[in-house]
């Protein structure tokens, strides 16, 4: 996984998070990215996730934008239009086969790039890189070439059908989509030569995982 | 004519948009209008909307009038076109279905001041994305070669116009009689060989004398009148010399169809009749032929897509090609290729994109001020494949669904071996057999292994 993992437990959206209880059991009414919490959802999501890309770790969302004090005391988001951006955010449902009975579960939602969002689509997921997923570990699954600034399954794990399984989802995750790889390169790659000589770098926003791995190898 | 902005709103996909098109700060043509400007943009952002709104201003009568028919139903409601003529502002514009001129700085009446400006000279030349199929279009309803619908000199006297056209629009239906005017003096000058030819063979019947005689006056003609087919073959054969191919100077004669279209031949010398001719080749002969033959100074030239049918090599060469066949035209582009796009400086590059309400805006290619040394784009500079992903937003960067898989496990195995090598293990089997796996998938992925970082 590109991003490191997810806790998901505070949700600012509070009155979306009652109604989603409320329907315990039952079949959600349809998703749809017009539905008065779509943004709600979406914020929210974007809170737990400091505003970057659940899977790929752009930057989608600055901070203004998903600060606590931008919900009101029912817990609604108070829309104050949107600001233009290149990466912009979208709700993805991790698992797409549960969009149309449970589009409103919170544990398939992740903020994501538009970007990837397109790619993604309906392809079957694996939960070996959910984000959220007690289990997961970036450190353990995905190595990073930092030549390149392309993630790949581990280099230590050997067994086969375990590579495909993680080869399959940085595929479908997009993790080295193009228009990605080429910001991720762009961004980490004069602060990667500015670590190797020595010198002082500014902190980093996005990327946290490719940074930290290419920090491991320096 | 040079036009220096345009203004339109709620026309089709745009609210309000301003487009300047005048050469930016710091630029040795400061100010000036940009002598070519190229449209770029996602399909339905409106490239070919704006050359048709160019189109619409400047095939219609520049006085208080009503647009021209085929424009009256497009809800043009306003739009404005600044333009200037040498030193001369004026603004046209669109409103309520009427074009007008205003703040044109001269007393003459600007009806007058048109025709004055444009004596012997061309308002306009639009070669539409389907100039090929609009031509085919009408040789497959009506005969399998332009020279058969064509005429002769002799044939179009009979419908003289009343005055000479000023606007050469390739995408209306009466394309045929356009090339009749644009090829009229090689018509012209055929017919009179012609008459040459058959004025020797008619001596040659007579006697030896007759027929030198006959031979020297035409000689004397040849030389008085230099072949405008030679001079058009000197302009196309460089561009036609890619395709292999040439401008057929002499004349057969065989049969009346040779006196009215260009004939082009193979290196070798066989004709190629126009069934036979490559949709690249009809593309530049179509588009360049007008551009030599006609006047094209203070010329607006509209060229949608120019890289239709053309092989990349061609592609890298004809935005030059066009500009120097009209040097002082103005020309308006609108392309998807990347190829295209390096010809431009940043400044001539107008990118249409749509926000999220849908509405089209014009991307920016500089911070703060416009000035050349505030622009961080110069496609000039860049790769084809970094075109397609910073100016056109391609967000990947090739077949992903094979390449991303490719570069994923490649990525891994060098990372693998750099492991093997640090641990100097690179002697054993298992190294081996890596390196030999990932030469092969590095070698299809084209990547240098020479250490050679690209820029």
């Amino acid at each position: 996984m590109g991003m490191r993992k997810i806790d998901k437990t505070q949700i600012l959206a509070t009155e979306y998070q009652l109604w989603i209880k409320q329907l315990k059991g039952q079949t959600h009414p349809k998703y749809s990215s017009s539905h008065k919490y779509y943004k709600d959802v979406l914020i929210s999501l974007l809170y737990c996730q400091q505003g970057l890309c659940a899977y790929t770790e752009i930057l989608i969302a600055e901070e203004e934008r998903y600060r606590p004090e931008n919900f009101d005391k029912k817990g609604r988001y108070i829309d104050k239009g949107k600001p233009e951006s290149s990466f912009s955010a979208q709700l993805d449902h991790f698992n797409s086969h549960l969009k149309e009975k449970y589009g409103w579960g919170w544990n398939n939602f992740f903020a994501i790039s538009d970007k990837i969002n397109i790619e993604k689509g309906t392809q079957t997921v694996d939960d070996i890189l959910k984000p959220d997923s007690p289990e997961y570990d970036p450190h353990k699954l995905l190595g990073y070439n930092e030549k390149r600034h392309i993630f790949h399954v581990h280099p230590d794990i050997e067994d086969e059908s375990l590579q495909i399984r993680i080869e399959n989802m940085i595929l479908v995750l997009g993790l080295n989509q193009g228009t990605i790889k080429d910001n991720r390169r762009a961004y980490l790659e004069p602060k990667k030569k500015s670590l190797a000589l020595g010198k002082e770098i500014e902190p980093v926003y996005q990327f946290f995982t490719a940074f930290e791995m290419i920090e491991e190898k320096l | 004519m040079k036009i220096t902005q345009i203004n339109i709103k709620d026309y089709n996909q745009f609210q309000n948009l301003t487009l300047d098109l005048t050469y930016p700060k710091g630029h040795e043509k400061e100010d000036q209008a940009l002598e070519k400007i190229c449209f770029i943009g996602q399909s339905g952002t409106g490239k070919t909307s704006l050359l048709n709104v160019l189109r619409a201003m400047l095939t219609t009568p520049f006085l208080q009038t009503a647009l021209s028919e085929k424009y009256q139903n497009s809800n043009m409601n306003h739009i404005v076109i600044t333009s200037y003529f040498k030193e001369v502002k004026s603004v046209t514009e669109i409103r309520e279905g009427k074009i007008s001129f205003r703040d044109l700085k001269t007393d003459v009446n600007p009806t007058k001041f048109m025709e004055d400006f444009y004596l012997g000279k061309n308002i306009l030349i639009c070669f539409p994305a389907e100039i090929i199929n609009n031509i085919n279009q009408i040789l497959a309803e009506k005969s399998p070669h332009p020279s058969s619908i064509l005429k002769t000199v002799t044939e179009m006297k009979q419908q003289k116009r009343a005055k000479p056209r000023s606007v050469f629009d390739f995408e209306t239906d009466n394309v045929l009689e356009i090339w009749n005017e644009i090829l009229q003096d090689i018509n012209a000058y055929k017919i009179e060989e012609l008459k040459y030819s058959q004025q020797i063979t008619k001596a040659l019947g007579i006697n030896a004398q007759n027929a030198d005689r006959a031979f020297e006056n035409y000689k004397r003609w040849k030389q008085k009148n230099p072949n405008p087919i030679e001079q058009l073959a000197q302009q196309l054969n460089p561009i036609l010399n890619k395709f292999s191919l040439a401008v057929k100077t002499s004349f057969d004669f065989e049969s009346i169809e040779d006196l009215k279209f260009i004939q082009i031949q193979s290196k070798g010398g066989t004709e190629i009749p126009y069934s036979g001719w490559s949709t690249g080749t009809k593309q530049v002969i179509l588009t360049m032929t007008p551009l030599f033959k006609l006047n094209t100074d203070e010329s607006i030239i509209l060229v949608d897509e120019p890289e239709r049918s053309l092989y990349p090599d061609i592609q890298t060469e004809i935005i030059n090609n066009y500009k120097s066949a009209a040097p002082r035209a103005q020309f308006f582009f609108a392309t998807h290729s990347p190829i295209i796009a390096s010809a431009f400086e940043p400044w001539e590059i107008v990118e249409l994109k749509f926000n999220d309400q849908g509405t089209v805006y014009q991307e920016k290619y500089y911070k703060g001020e416009r000035h050349v040394d505030n622009y961080f784009i110069d496609p000039r500079y860049l790769r084809w494949d970094v075109i397609l992903m910073r100016v056109f937003d391609l967000g990947i960067e090739g077949n992903e669904k094979f390449r991303n898989r490719a570069l994923t496990k490649a990525a891994r195995l060098e990372t693998v071996l750099s492991k093997l090598r640090a641990e100097n293990k690179m002697d054993t089997e298992e190294a081996q057999k890596i390196w030999a796996d990932y030469l092969k998938l590095a070698t299809k992925l084209a990547w240098r292994l020479d250490g050679y970082e690209e820029d």
